[in-house]
């Protein structure tokens, strides 16, 4: 069910209704209801998905439950945690990577005469997300760094808890595990920033991504080498304010339900294309991704890596490590080489990309900034080709195509203006997160203002409801 | 047990509170429609003489079944059943009078009402099942074109929107079906058919229609920023570079897909992506199958004779290709056949009836101006096993 759509508002009215008549019966009952919710509104996508999505989380809570009886730092602990993360990335590589892997095989076994039916299997939807969440957990109990679940029922909500279930952000146990102990915290302040980051989500995702920016890209990468390199320039920019809006509109109303649910979720985007440098990037950019893969990851690998090699060779240990972690990361983001080459070329940035000194990404933005974000800006853009193209010839395509002056004259305006208006809302939303909550404080503050922030919220669900013929499915939920 | 009056008071400040949430929230929720409304109402003023923007085929053939489906019924009435006519662009994209169905009924002798509709296939069939069972055809004749079975079809020509017109006690057996080939999944299935059964199937009908309006407008706002006039007939659509560019695609599609200019037949690569799960083997639980099979099952229910025909495809140049080899071909006619007889119905293979002058088109549209009328030929075929299919349900 996507969070745009009749039925969903239908979905998320009656669960709230339920809930507010449950309200002081304690939170096992409201946490046991919104767990059957998140389990339905799973189901409801395809109802094939869930006994996959149960028996994950059946089984490796039993793994879990084993690892915190066994003694720290034993063999069995170490065996279990193994056993959790063999079952569920074995499970992301069938579902996700079996037909892939057979597909780039198939050369190779039809030289030694072997023929292989590649399968065609269906992807769960989320799985990329919930497998990392269900492995962070799982390393986090093993190394005791964060508190366990409770019991199965916490355990199977932290997993499916349906604002995040399908495309993040990703949890941490940390993060959710003692707000679902604690209950639902609905507050007044929390409803309000929750209608607020709903009411940013849908302006990001239909109004922006799917209407404005949406069918000039797929135009674009639909038919690369077509046109001229304006046009081509200027869908590269629509995608790469489409993919953000598409994304982060996403993130945003999956925060917004879950603080109108009483839970706080971590944000995952900080205006990534004001970065001045790829590692800045990276902190800005799907930051809860990030952040597992530098946990889960960079870290392990690299000390792995660095203990085994020799001091002047720690640099090269390093760079390799984020080779590596890059490669996967576009591996995860999906099952092709292209998505393989997008990853590598990240890698490549940040072993090449010149560290900045003294200055971290949360240093504010100064305008001599401005050269350093204008190229990394373009570098990603140029990237962004093998991310967008559907394999790694059409990407090739769309490349040359970007410096080829062509033959058709003239230049889609329509389009650059979605694309000014895309980045100036960028500008904005770095200009207004620091003050977002001043902001709310001052509607709430006298009746007349909310009544007025109640008229925004209608007049902007309209235009959404207006414009959303076309309407298209988040970007993210593919991977 | 007398009442404390602190507690009275308590109750009394409560209530008030309470009432006044209400008070306030009902503003808020009224301001909140304010805002709602006055966008809708204002674009829908705006759009109101805008062109639309994309197709509604759903809506074009949900309107088309609302006019012929009670034409079906009528005759079952005047005691002259029609044979109802199920099939895409194959069947009926020719001059009135010369249509498949027309050319069957001038040799059947009795009604036969086309439910044809460019783009449909056997998930719309699915869809549509239950009403057209309703309608109480003498028969049903399902044409059945070999690139429904290709995701290239179902991703191109998908409108999930009909399940609305499943009946509710269908809906156990939809969820079971692989509806998700054509975007379906289970929160729309069930939003679509409790919008149509709660009577909402006309304001949806009307959104929808101003939602394809604003495409149209988004043209207008591109012409405006060019500088110059929008003209939606403007036939060779070079008056602003986005629609110069649009040419341009078109023109590198026509030159991707198919061979030449006059679109006569497809690249061999354009005819894998049309006929691959055919040509190298349907597998047994294809989705397209399943959906067939449900839909026959439904119709066999009610007894209604259902006579399903593979319509007539350019074998010759397959073949000529190199893309028939194998028994991947006649493996998937055995599939496709195995599942009609299955159900009781009958199955006709028309795959090869044609030669090549009868196509006029890559998608296998039939010539019929020319020496050889592909749908009369078709017709031909057809009607004498039509005919036996009717006369065995009655013997029955």
């Amino acid at each position: 069910m996507l969070f745009v759509t009749f039925q969903f508002a239908l979905f998320l009215g009656a669960l709230l209704l339920v809930l507010r008549l449950l309200s002081g019966r304690g939170s096992a009952i409201s946490n046991a209801v919104l767990l059957g919710a998140s389990l339905v509104f799973y189901s409801l996508w395809l109802p094939a998905y869930l006994p996959l999505l149960l028996v994950d989380i059946g089984v490796n809570y039993g793994l879990l439950q084993a690892m915190r009886a066994a003694a720290p730092g034993s063999g069995r602990r170490r065996a279990l945690l193994a056993a959790s993360i063999v079952f569920t990335i074995g499970l992301l590589l069938y579902f996700k990577y079996a037909a892939f892997l057979l597909e780039s095989a198939l050369p190779a076994l039809q030289t030694l005469s072997l023929e292989l039916p590649v399968p065609e299997i269906l992807l769960p939807l989320g799985i990329s997300f919930y497998s990392f969440q269900i492995v962070s957990l799982a390393v986090d109990v093993y190394r005791e760094d964060g508190p366990p679940p409770s019991g199965l029922a916490q355990y199977a909500l932290y997993i499916a808890f349906f604002p995040q279930l399908i495309a993040g952000p990703i949890l941490r146990g940390r993060e959710l595990l003692p707000q679902l102990a604690a209950g639902m915290q609905r507050t007044p302040e929390r409803t309000r920033r929750g209608f607020w980051l709903l009411a940013s989500g849908i302006a990001k995702k239909v109004i922006v991504a799917d209407f404005l920016l949406a069918p000039f890209a797929d135009e674009l990468f639909g038919a690369a080498g077509v046109g001229n390199a304006r046009f081509h320039w200027v869908g590269l920019y629509a995608f790469a304010f489409q993919i953000y809006f598409d994304f982060s509109g996403y993130t945003d109303m999956a925060r917004g339900i879950a603080l109108w649910l009483g839970y706080e979720l971590p944000e995952n985007f900080h205006e990534p294309y004001l970065s001045r440098s790829p590692q800045e990037f990276w902190q800005r950019w799907h930051m809860t991704l990030s952040r597992w893969l530098s946990l889960y990851l960079f870290i392990p690998i690299s000390r792995a890596l660095l203990r085994r090699v020799p001091d002047h060779a720690g640099r090269l240990a390093i760079a390799a490590t984020q080779l590596i972690t890059m490669s996967l990361c576009g591996l995860w983001h999906g099952a092709g080489w292209h998505f393989v080459v997008w990853g590598v070329l990240q890698g490549v940035l940040l072993v090449l990309w010149p560290a900045r000194r003294g200055r971290g990404h949360r240093a504010p933005l100064r305008l001599a900034d401005g050269p350093a974000i204008f190229l990394f800006f373009h570098v990603f853009c140029l990237t962004l080709v093998f991310f967008r193209a559907p394999d790694a010839s059409a990407a090739l395509a769309y490349l040359e195509a970007l410096f080829v002056p062509g033959e058709l004259p003239g230049w889609p305006r329509l389009a650059a203006a979605a694309v000014a208006l895309s980045a100036l809302l960028h500008v904005a939303e770095r200009a207004l997160r620091p003050r977002a909550r001043d902001l709310q404080a001052w509607f709430a503050r006298r009746p007349g203002r909310a009544f007025a922030e109640a008229v925004a919220f209608g007049l902007l669900v309209g235009l959404a409801i207006l414009v959303s013929g076309a309407g298209g499915e988040f970007i993210y939920f593919q991977f | 047990m007398q009442e404390n009056p602190g507690q009275a008071d308590a109750g009394r400040t409560g209530a008030k509170s309470a009432s006044r949430r209400a008070l306030r929230a009902g503003l808020l929720l009224a301001c909140f429609g304010l805002g709602l409304g006055t966008v809708v109402w204002g674009g829908i003023a705006w759009l109101r003489d805008a062109r639309l923007g994309r197709p509604t085929l759903v809506f074009n053939y949900s309107r088309m079944m609302a006019k012929r489906l009670p034409r079906i019924a009528a005759a079952r009435q005047e005691g002259r059943p029609a044979v109802a006519v199920l099939g895409a662009s194959g069947l009926v994209s020719y001059p009135e009078g010369r249509r498949v169905p027309d050319r069957l009924q001038q040799r059947l002798g009795v009604p036969v009402e086309s439910l044809g509709m460019p783009g449909s296939g056997p998930f719309e069939y699915y869809f549509l099942a239950d009403e057209i069972a309703d309608a109480g055809p003498a028969g049903v004749v399902v044409a059945v074109n070999l690139d429904h079975f290709s995701d290239a079809w179902q991703g191109a020509y998908a409108r999930p929107q009909l399940a609305g017109r499943i009946g509710p006690a269908r809906l156990v057996e939809a969820f079971a079906l692989p509806l998700h080939a054509v975007g379906l999944t289970a929160d729309r299935l069930l939003y679509y058919v409790a919008l149509v059964q709660a009577g909402g199937y006309e304001p949806w009908y009307w959104l929808t229609l101003r939602q394809a309006q604003l495409g149209r407008a988004r043209d207008q706002l591109e012409a405006w920023l060019q500088g110059g006039r929008y003209e939606p007939r403007n036939d060779s659509g070079d008056d602003t570079p986005e629609r110069r560019f649009r040419q341009a695609v078109r023109a590198t599609t026509i030159e991707r897909v198919f061979t030449g200019p006059d679109i006569r037949h497809y690249r061999a690569s354009s005819v894998r992506e049309h006929y691959a799960a055919i040509l190298d083997g349907l597998d047994v639980d294809h989705p397209v199958l399943q959906v067939l099979d449900a839909t026959i099952a439904r119709l066999r229910r009610d007894g209604i004779p259902v006579l399903v025909y593979v319509e007539p495809i350019e074998v010759d140049y397959l073949a000529q290709l190199g893309l028939v080899k194998g028994p991947g071909l006649s493996e998937s006619l055995g599939r496709i056949e195995a599942v009609v007889r299955g159900r009781g119905a009958t199955f006709v293979d028309l795959h090869a009836l044609l030669p090549p002058e009868a196509f006029r088109d890559a998608p296998g549209h039939l010539a019929y101006d020319g020496a050889l009328d592909g749908p009369a030929a078709l017709a031909d075929a057809l009607a004498p096993r039509v005919r036996d299919a009717l006369a065995d349900a009655n013997d029955d």
